[in-house]
């Protein structure tokens, strides 16, 4: 489910609201238990017992799908579709048309508004760009022509709820591993990130590469100062005069608005030893491996060429992680040495600590731990190996990630231009 | 790079040559492994990663202090870097491996998300 312009953000929100309880698809909120036992002491008069309270006592929910073969409804909200330049519009319908194409996604609904600069019109437009033969159940619904918002509503959510008794009759299939085309991403990174857990993906990316598969690095702004390496990995000089190019055009923009990449390491990056954006960018590259480099994309563009592509994406790791998933991407590797929740909507994501502390302190969101490369117990290689059983098995439906059993579903597109 | 905290006055050996820690450098942290004036360029992975704002002894840690951002220029594709020599022989080698491992079916769909 997906609006074209933050006008229908609230209508989202209210079929949210509807179908996931009705529909076996809402998680757990542990801390409603709490609250009302805090309400409960203040009332009896009692509020010093509000330190003893604990979270014991809460349930989880047993799965109770409604409809068994789908894993989900997603609800996406976003900021944008009205009111910036009409790239930006243009952008994000091609955004949500690769959402909507993504194997991960059996069908959508969509609404609009009606008057907003991203027209339903130019969403099918960038469907038919990137899938002529696209023919999943796709659901477009405008405000302004059906009326009143119960009208719209309604309709809503009976052609939905028929769409998804739809898509119920699909069932897995078997499928060749060349089928996978996977996210490469770093957020939070430490010192160890570049030894350990992204040079541990590479190897998985060069495996990956090898079988068929694609995969996507992403975050321009961190492959500052290993771009002439990438240039030489590219397959032809085309492909590595568009990397060029587009380095060359963001750096500008980030140069044009009194900032530069060289202000992309956070305080927490500093602090655990990534002290300049080329320490950052040297690690960080090392996700893509040593393949060469298949192709490069500029954002909102839909993965064609097996191999490494390049994804043109802020170092913002939800907006990187959010076009990934646009791009084609449909499981997302994540590394990280501090520890960061984030999830995406439709594509899981396997988060991989870079130390074996990290690991221990946060397993709750924690999938995957690289540290036995720090302390020589394990070859980067076999850690790779390790790592493409793990994406086998979650791509499978055997194992949940962390992100996806938590719901944590991160999006954001990227306001590339100027408000207007 | 140090692996583990690592104490004032450690010897590091590395290749061939000794380094004496002139300060405490804590784990995730790197330190030069000669000295670099100021002006000069930080050199790590072969790349270019930064400029020494000052003096920096061998054996000292790399701060925000002693380092600012710097890389190299980049333009025309001018080489082909041959890629993955490595994992080349590795996939030879390891290609009952793969046989038996990696030629596996991966069952994808329905989708992972419904709608």
């Amino acid at each position: 489910m997906i609006p074209l312009v933050f006008c229908e953000n609230r209508n989202v929100e209210i079929i949210k609201e509807a179908f996931l309880e009705e529909l076996g698809f809402n998680k757990p909120n542990l801390f409603k238990n709490l609250v009302r036992q805090m309400k409960k002491a203040l009332t009896i008069g009692e509020p010093s017992e509000i330190e003893e309270l604990s979270l014991e006592g809460a349930k989880n929910i047993a799965d109770n799908r409604f409809f068994e073969n789908i894993d989900g409804i997603k609800f996406l909200t976003h900021q944008g579709g009205c009111g910036g330049t009409r790239q930006d519009s243009e952008m994000l319908c091609a955004l949500l048309a690769g959402y909507l194409n993504n194997p991960n996604v059996a069908g959508g609904t969509v609404l609009s508004l009606g008057c907003q600069n991203a027209q339903i019109s130019l969403l099918e437009e960038k469907i038919k760009d990137i899938n002529k033969d696209f023919d999943k159940p796709l659901i477009i619904l405008e405000q302004q022509q059906e009326g009143t918002e119960i009208a719209l509503l309604t309709k809503a959510i009976k052609n939905t709820f028929v769409g998804m008794a739809e898509a119920n009759r699909l069932e897995r299939q078997e499928a060749p591993l060349s089928k996978l085309c996977i996210g490469l991403e770093c957020g939070g990174s430490d010192g160890f990130s570049g030894i350990s857990a992204n040079p541990a993906v590479g190897h998985t990316s060069d495996l990956l590469v090898a079988l068929g598969g694609k995969t996507i690095l992403s975050e321009f702004p961190e492959l500052c100062g290993v771009e002439q390496e990438l240039i030489n990995r590219c397959v032809d000089e085309q492909t590595a005069n568009k990397f060029a190019h587009l380095m060359k055009a963001y750096s500008a923009s980030a140069a044009a608005v009194g900032s530069g990449f060289d202000m992309n390491p956070s305080p927490g990056n500093i602090k655990d030893g990534l002290i300049t954006d080329a320490i950052k960018s040297a690690g960080a590259a090392k996700k893509g491996g040593t393949s060469a480099v298949a192709d490069v994309l500029d954002y909102g563009e839909y993965v064609k060429k097996p191999g490494l592509n390049l994804l043109c994406t802020p170092g913002n790791d939800v907006e990187s992680t959010t076009a990934m998933a646009g791009s084609g991407a449909n499981l997302i590797l994540f590394t990280t040495g501090l520890g960061t929740p984030t999830g995406n909507p439709i594509a899981p994501v396997i988060k991989i600590s870079s130390n074996s502390k990290l690991a221990q302190r946060m397993p709750d969101i924690i999938d995957f731990n690289t540290g036995e490369i720090i302390t020589g117990e394990k070859s980067i290689e076999e850690t790779g190996e390790n790592l493409l059983e793990l994406i086998i098995d979650v791509a499978s439906g055997k194992v949940t990630p962390k992100a996806v059993a938590l719901g944590q579903d991160d999006f954001i597109p990227w306001k590339r231009g100027v408000s207007l | 790079m140090a692996l583990v905290d690592l104490p004032h006055n450690e010897i590091i050996h590395h290749e061939g040559s000794i380094i004496s820690l002139i300060q405490e450098v804590p784990a995730k942290h790197k330190f030069t492994i000669q000295n670099i004036k100021k002006g000069n360029e930080v050199i790590m992975y072969g790349n270019i990663v930064g400029r020494a704002t000052e003096d920096i002894p061998k054996g000292c840690v790399i701060t925000t202090q002693n380092v600012e951002h710097a890389t190299s220029s980049f333009g025309k594709k001018h080489q082909t870097i041959k890629t993955s020599p490595a994992f080349q022989t590795f996939l030879n080698l390891r290609k009952g491996l793969f046989k038996v491992t990696y030629a596996r079916m991966v069952r994808l769909g329905p989708p992972i998300t419904g709608w």
